[in-house]
């Protein structure tokens, strides 16, 4: 686990790096060296150096519209998953809607059966999840149309399934009994909070695909003194606080509203004169 | 700009490596809970550990566990369909044997996906002959790890 959060972090400070290093800083504004007023009045006149006269010219309206739309798609980490895991099949839908140029609001819900056999116990579980949240991107836009988007998250998930265990058998090699029993059907609540880093690039016109890697923290307890739940739907690992996991999406956006977007507020730059 | 997207592409990968972890497959805490018995003499009021030269035991109408070992511990397993435990034990050819009966509640529980289920004993009585016995001191009555000790027997000094 530890080995889990420590490449996490990691992880994370890689990718927030990056996009810091991705922000360009606005050169700061030189002052004006050629136009100083004059130090020592001789004609008793008020000074007034007109270069620095401020001309009130009548603002433009720089704001221009950006795309905005409801991205919705499904988690395609959940076939291979549900491949390596046959206990654990999953469906996933996740959808985005950009509310500000670098904000999204982000939901996921889903579905999740687990039937699990072996020699020793049988499980069946099943249940729905939901997360909700928001998403910030960090990447600055090269153009005022681009979509694609490097960001961080956070969100708030929550679980309602049920569980059973129909047989279980405990042996015991020296006394040579086989003791059998089972565990009634129980309904649970989880909750827990994620935090993700990101990507979603747009393949072809509004088709995206997407990864992001996520650290999910378990609130409340799930487990009781004789059953601990194979699989939390949403969550993961039934036995962990905390689990570390990977989606990889595919989404189409539905682009049927535009964000306004203002220019900044940032003095233009003046241009140096070089002394003679 | 290329090397951003090849790192970015390597971290998605190893991510995905860690995410993988089947934990069914493997059973990473041991399903043994046995009672475990350890042995002590007391010597003119000092208390040392004491190893027995010749320890047969075995649990009443069951195979041997221990056949002329020298031990200073004992490990049994209790039986998980009954009450009580009946087991005897002798601790050198020339000796009495005893018996030991071990009386408890049990309680089944999930160890883990991978392990299944196991059951956890509570020791209730413990009462033993006292043919080379001294004393019988129940340490720990909860029987969930074979890390514990459980019980200590003192044997009387030859």
């Amino acid at each position: 686990m530890t080995r889990i959060l420590l490449c996490f972090s990691l992880i994370s400070s890689i990718l927030l790096s990056i996009a810091a290093t991705a922000q360009n800083k606005p050169a700061a504004v030189k002052a004006d060296t050629t136009h100083k007023p004059v130090k020592t009045d001789t004609t008793h006149k008020a000074i007034i150096d007109t270069a620095k006269m401020k001309v009130p010219v009548p603002k433009k309206d720089s704001s221009w519209f950006i795309p905005g739309g409801l991205r919705i798609g499904v988690d395609l980490s959940r076939i291979p998953s549900a491949i390596y895991y046959p206990y654990r099949k999953e469906f996933t839908v996740v959808a985005d809607a950009r509310i500000t140029p670098n904000l999204y609001v982000a939901f996921e819900g889903g579905y999740a059966n687990t039937p699990y056999s072996d020699t020793n116990y049988t499980y069946k579980g099943n249940g729905m999840f939901a997360t909700i949240g928001v998403d910030y991107n960090f990447l600055k836009r090269q153009y005022v149309s681009e979509k694609n988007i490097f960001y961080g998250g956070l969100r708030y998930g929550f679980s309602h399934f049920n569980y059973a265990v129909p047989t279980y058998s405990i042996k015991n090699s020296y006394w040579g009994d086989n003791l059998s029993g089972s565990v009634p059907k129980t309904n649970v609540n989880a909750h827990w909070v994620e935090l993700l880093v990101g990507l979603k690039v747009e393949v072809l016109k509004n088709l995206f695909m997407g990864w992001n890697i996520r650290e999910r923290i378990l609130i409340n307890n799930v487990k009781t003194d004789n059953m601990t739940p194979l699989v939390i739907p949403g969550f993961g690992n039934g036995a962990k606080r905390s689990v570390f996991d990977v989606q990889y999406t595919i989404s189409y956006v539905i682009p049927f509203y535009h964000i306004k977007e203002h220019a900044p507020d940032t003095e233009v730059k003046k241009k140096k004169i070089p002394k003679r | 700009m290329k090397s951003i997207y090849q790192i970015l592409l390597t971290v998605f990968i190893f991510a995905g490596i860690v995410a993988c972890e089947n934990e069914t497959k493997v059973c990473d805490q041991t399903l043994r809970n046995d009672f475990h018995i350890h042995f002590q003499r007391d010597s003119a009021g000092v208390i040392r550990d004491t190893i027995m030269p010749k320890v047969t035991a075995f649990a009443l109408g069951r195979d041997s566990i221990y056949k002329s070992q020298a031990l200073g511990d004992l490990f049994f397993q209790l039986s998980p369909v009954a009450d009580s435990s009946l087991f005897y034990l002798k601790v050198d050819s020339t000796l009495t044997p005893d018996t030991i009966k071990i009386r408890y509640t049990r309680q089944q529980h999930f160890i883990s996906p991978g392990c299944g289920f196991g059951t956890y004993f509570n020791i209730d009585t413990v009462i033993a002959t006292m043919h080379t016995i001294d004393q019988v001191i129940i340490n720990n009555k909860s029987v969930t790890s074979s890390n514990d000790t459980h019980l200590t027997l003192f044997f009387f000094n030859q």
